[in-house]
């Protein structure tokens, strides 16, 4: 599975951007995404174009973990989102490897088909994203009280961008 | 802006060039104010003129008839205007949906076979139709001048404007019913159609479809699509309702052959397959040959046509002689619009050279032969073939499906289901292994086909007779009904098209309105699923699920939020499912657009809006029409995306993701210079003909104001250094004329962001 995880703030304006791969199951956290280079700009576009669904979903759930909200079927794309009290959005896009069922068949004695790497919408998959997306809004309310953090500027601590990647290589 | 002359060191130094300019800029404004009518209304002359024939014209004629076309606009628009609102039959219709369902609903008409004699088809043939009578009456089933009233089952009658029928020859028919195999390729077909069109540069973009419409090319795809169909089994919208017999009066003993005809359609070679309905309509027809027969003759020979076989009989007066353009009451011929994409290639290759001459390409007609063949079919479908239908529905509405409705009747099919009782005895000789499955026993699995009379078949007959006469209740409730019956069969293909069938009549239903209760989204939801899903994979036509598809898109994206939601789901699913290549894929991709973009949200708030949505698909539309090579296409909906982006609460935003709006800037420089480039082209001499005369200036006067702009500017300049000057302005003007566009400079695009 390849991530794209992007904080977009209340004016709709990215202010943190990461793309990182699996670390479960023997993958390396590098990205691979199936639309290859475009993907740099079609992650963005993809995400961009959720902000419609969490625009509606947002209130028609009291919880601030949105789950799964949007999809993207051409590049089977999924995106969670978390929403804080200030109307940050946390988005996280996550597209599962293109195995074809040919390979997925010989490899599914090590990995079971609700394993994180494989399954999208699995419960174990949402539990991980919870997790990550916990931990990120912690790290989040932290650089926020940094005295040298303006709100509503991007953010460019490589300290947070860190604890995010290492947040990403814990949990997904 | 400055004047195009000073401002553009493209242009050539003829005056002429100067024209299009401003002329352009001039009826601009006007397409733009006009186009939901223009398209509306033109539609079906649209399609069924030979489409090379306006783009190929010369630069000057093209500036010519689109500058006298911009005079009468006023009042025709008016008039439309509020016809529009009128029409629909929802309360609060997008643009384009009447056009798109008024497509659908003509592409199912009912087909009216023709099996004529050898001399009425040499008639034709000396009248310059290669395909004999058929060509000749074939175009005027389309549409059936006048109001046809159609009689539904509770008794009520309608009219309906723009009824028609579907012509079609006999032998075609039953070459279709014993070969199936040449069905598979329609796809690629339709593909290869697209391609010639696209690449032809036919699709004028003068009247540029609004937000939300429908384009002309889909339009084309979409019934190209909906026309690609020969007799099969699991549906009789093909299956002849009626047979034209037709004799000349040069035709010697002609009762006799009359009589040889019907029985060649009854028992011969020319009898449809054992799945459809034999006791179809026949129709006799007399052609009497005004300029070599007597009439006196032929009239008597009619009356005793009459007395024979009844009522059914028509007279029809034609010419035999040729007709020329230059003749005083020629008519051209009317091109077909239903045509298959196989027909519409041969059609295109053979007309090709004559397009190049500027010439017409159908045969023309005397005026007074036109008019003859207009009475003859709609007498032929006012009176006979529609009361033939309702008949028929009458009759099967009363003898089999109420059975089947009432109480008795549901424990009838229930205890046979359950118990095999009815099913034992019928099963052991044509399907051994359905026993005891719930099976009826009726259906031929090896063949996938029911018997004719099978109740499965005239349930369905009958349900597609209601829905070709736009009875869509009976014919949703008849579908539904026989539905359970195929799935109990394991008919999968006929199973599909009564899903199929199913949503699309209750779609089609004006009286089903989207608040009702009865109009549940899940229910659409699950029938497309299991229509396309057996279409595709246990019968493998792509072709049908393709239309299932779509149809399904089109009619369920103007019925409220979840439906345009779910149409939006549809229509990516059907490029998922990699139904269509790559010119389908842009028009499908826009259609996914127009779906977003019709979601309407709650109120004022735009709470539930789609609208970020609908700028992607238009974004990645674009680059599809860009690798497809029409800038101009690619360009509008660029814009359109840049208008959806505005539309949204932080518009700005977009250009915050830095490699997203990289991209929109480099496919928006894509596009500019690939319209400059052919700007110059266009300049360059009246060789380069098509499309882009008229069509990318249309576009491209905006665009180019920057550049404009600043090229003034260093005119200007270069006016200011003087003579010695000279030698820089030379450098400066030349090296931009040419490579201008491909490597823009930073004023223009400082000019040139989202708004």
């Amino acid at each position: 599975m390849s991530y794209y995880f992007v904080i977009i703030s209340p004016a709709d304006t990215p202010l943190f951007e990461l793309t990182f791969g699996t670390s479960k199951a023997g993958g390396d956290g590098v990205p691979r995404f199936r639309n290859g280079e475009t993907a740099r700009y079609m992650n963005q576009f993809i995400v961009h174009a959720a902000l419609d669904v969490v625009e509606e979903v947002q209130w028609l759930s009291p919880n601030m973990w949105l789950k799964v909200i949007d999809n993207y079927a051409p590049t089977n794309s999924h995106i969670s989102c978390f929403l804080t009290g200030t109307n940050v959005r946390f988005m996280l896009l996550h597209q599962p490897s293109a195995i074809t069922t040919a390979s997925a068949g010989s490899r599914s004695s090590t990995i079971s088909s609700t394993s994180i790497p494989q399954n999208p919408t699995s419960p174990q998959t949402e539990e991980a994203i919870r997790q990550f997306m916990n931990e990120v809004f912690e790290l989040w309310v932290k650089t926020l009280m940094n005295p040298f953090y303006t709100i509503g500027k991007p953010i460019k601590s490589p300290v947070f961008r860190q604890r995010v990647v290492g947040a990403g290589r814990k949990w997904l | 802006m400055t004047s195009p002359r000073n401002g553009d060191p493209l242009q050539q130094p003829e005056d002429l060039s100067s024209i299009p300019n401003l002329d352009v800029y001039k009826t601009r404004l006007s397409a733009r104010d006009e186009s939901p009518e223009t398209s509306s209304a033109s539609l079906p002359i649209r399609t069924s003129s030979p489409p090379t024939q306006g783009s190929r014209s010369s630069t000057l004629s093209g500036v010519l008839s689109r500058s006298s076309s911009s005079n009468g606009k006023l009042s025709l628009s008016l008039a439309r205007f509020g016809g529009l609102q009128v029409n629909s039959p929802l309360g609060n219709p997008s643009d384009g949906y009447d056009d798109t369902r008024s497509l659908i609903v003509r592409a199912f008409s009912p087909t009216v076979a023709v099996y004529a004699a050898q001399e009425v088809d040499e008639l034709a043939v000396r009248k310059g139709l290669k395909h004999g009578f058929v060509e000749l009456v074939r175009p005027f089933g389309e549409k059936i001048p006048g109001k046809v009233v159609v009689r539904d089952s509770t008794g009520a009658s309608r009219s309906w404007d723009d009824f028609g029928v579907h012509f079609t020859t006999l032998d075609q028919l039953t070459e279709d019913g014993s070969s199936s195999a040449a069905e598979v390729n329609h796809l690629e077909k339709l593909e290869e159609l697209m391609e010639q069109y696209i690449g032809d540069g036919y699709y004028d973009t003068a009247d540029t479809p609004g937000r939300g419409e429908v384009s002309e090319l889909y339009k084309l795809f979409l019934s190209r699509l909906l026309c690609s169909r020969s007799m099969s089994p699991h549906e009789s919208f093909r299956h002849p309702v009626g047979a034209i017999i037709a004799i000349s009066s040069s035709t010697k003993q002609p009762i006799d052959t009359l009589r040889n005809l019907y029985q060649q359609t009854a028992q011969g070679p020319r009898a449809l397959p054992t799945y459809a309905n034999p006791e179809y309509l026949r129709y006799y027809v007399l052609v009497h040959d005004e300029d070599h027969d007597d009439f006196s003759k032929s009239s008597a020979l009619f009356d005793q046509m009459k007395r024979h076989f009844g009522l059914h009989c028509h007279l029809l007066r034609l010419r035999s002689a040729s007709c020329t353009q230059s003749d005083d009451d020629a008519e051209e011929l009317p091109t077909g619009e239903w045509l298959s994409p196989e027909e519409q290639i041969s059609v295109l290759k053979e007309t090709a050279n004559l397009i190049d001459l500027n010439t017409s390409t159908s045969p023309f007609i005397f005026s007074s032969d036109a008019a003859a063949l207009r009475t003859f079919v709609r007498e032929l479908t006012a009176q006979s073939i529609v009361y033939h239908m309702e008949q028929r529905i009458a009759l099967w509405n009363d003898q089999v499906a109420s059975r089947r409705r009432g109480i008795s009747g549901r424990f009838m099919s229930l205890s046979k289901r359950w118990t095999g009782i009815g099913a034992s005895s019928r099963a052991s000789s044509s399907s051994a292994n359905l026993v005891g499955s719930g099976a009826s026993g009726n259906y031929d699995s090896l063949q996938g086909t029911y018997r004719w009379d099978a109740p499965e078949s005239l349930l369905r007959k009958l349900a597609d007779y209601a829905f070709m006469l736009r009875d869509y209740k009976l014919a949703a409730s008849t579908y539904e009904l026989v539905r359970s019956d195929y799935a109990n069969d394991k008919a999968w293909k006929h199973l599909a098209g009564a899903n199929e069938m199913c949503c699309i009549a209750t779609l089609l239903n004006p009286l089903t309105s989207s608040g009702s209760s009865k109009f549940k989204i899940e229910n659409f939801d699950l029938m497309l699923e299991t229509a396309s899903y057996s279409y595709l994979t246990r019968c493998s036509d792509p072709a049908l699920a393709l239309r299932t598809l779509l149809l399904g898109v089109e009619l369920l994206k103007v019925r409220g939020r979840a439906a345009s939601e779910v149409a939006a789901k549809w229509a990516i699913r059907s490029l998922e499912l990699g139904l269509v290549g790559s010119i389908g894929n842009v028009l499908v991709s826009e259609r996914v657009a127009s779906c977003f973009a019709n979601r309407i949200g709650i109120g004022n708030t735009g709470w539930g809006l789609r609208k970020r949505k609908a700028a992607v698909w238009s974004v990645m539309a674009a680059d599809e029409w860009m690798k497809l090579g029409r800038a101009e296409i690619a360009a509008q909906r660029l814009d359109e995306a840049q208008e959806f982006y505005s539309e949204t609460n932080h518009s700005e935003a977009i250009k915050q993701f830095k490699e997203l709006a990289a991209y929109l800037e480099q496919l928006r420089l894509a596009v500019r210079m690939k319209l400059g480039e052919a700007r110059k082209r266009g300049f360059s001499g009246a060789t380069r003909q098509l499309e882009l005369d008229g069509e990318v200036e249309d576009e491209t006067v905006e665009e180019m104001n920057a550049l404009e702009k600043h090229d003034s500017r260093v005119n200007r300049l270069s006016l200011m250094g003087d003579a010695s000057g000279a030698a820089i302005s030379l450098e400066t003007v030349a090296p931009l004329s040419p490579v201008r566009l491909t490597r823009p400079d930073p004023l223009s695009r400082e000019d040139d962001d989202f708004e």
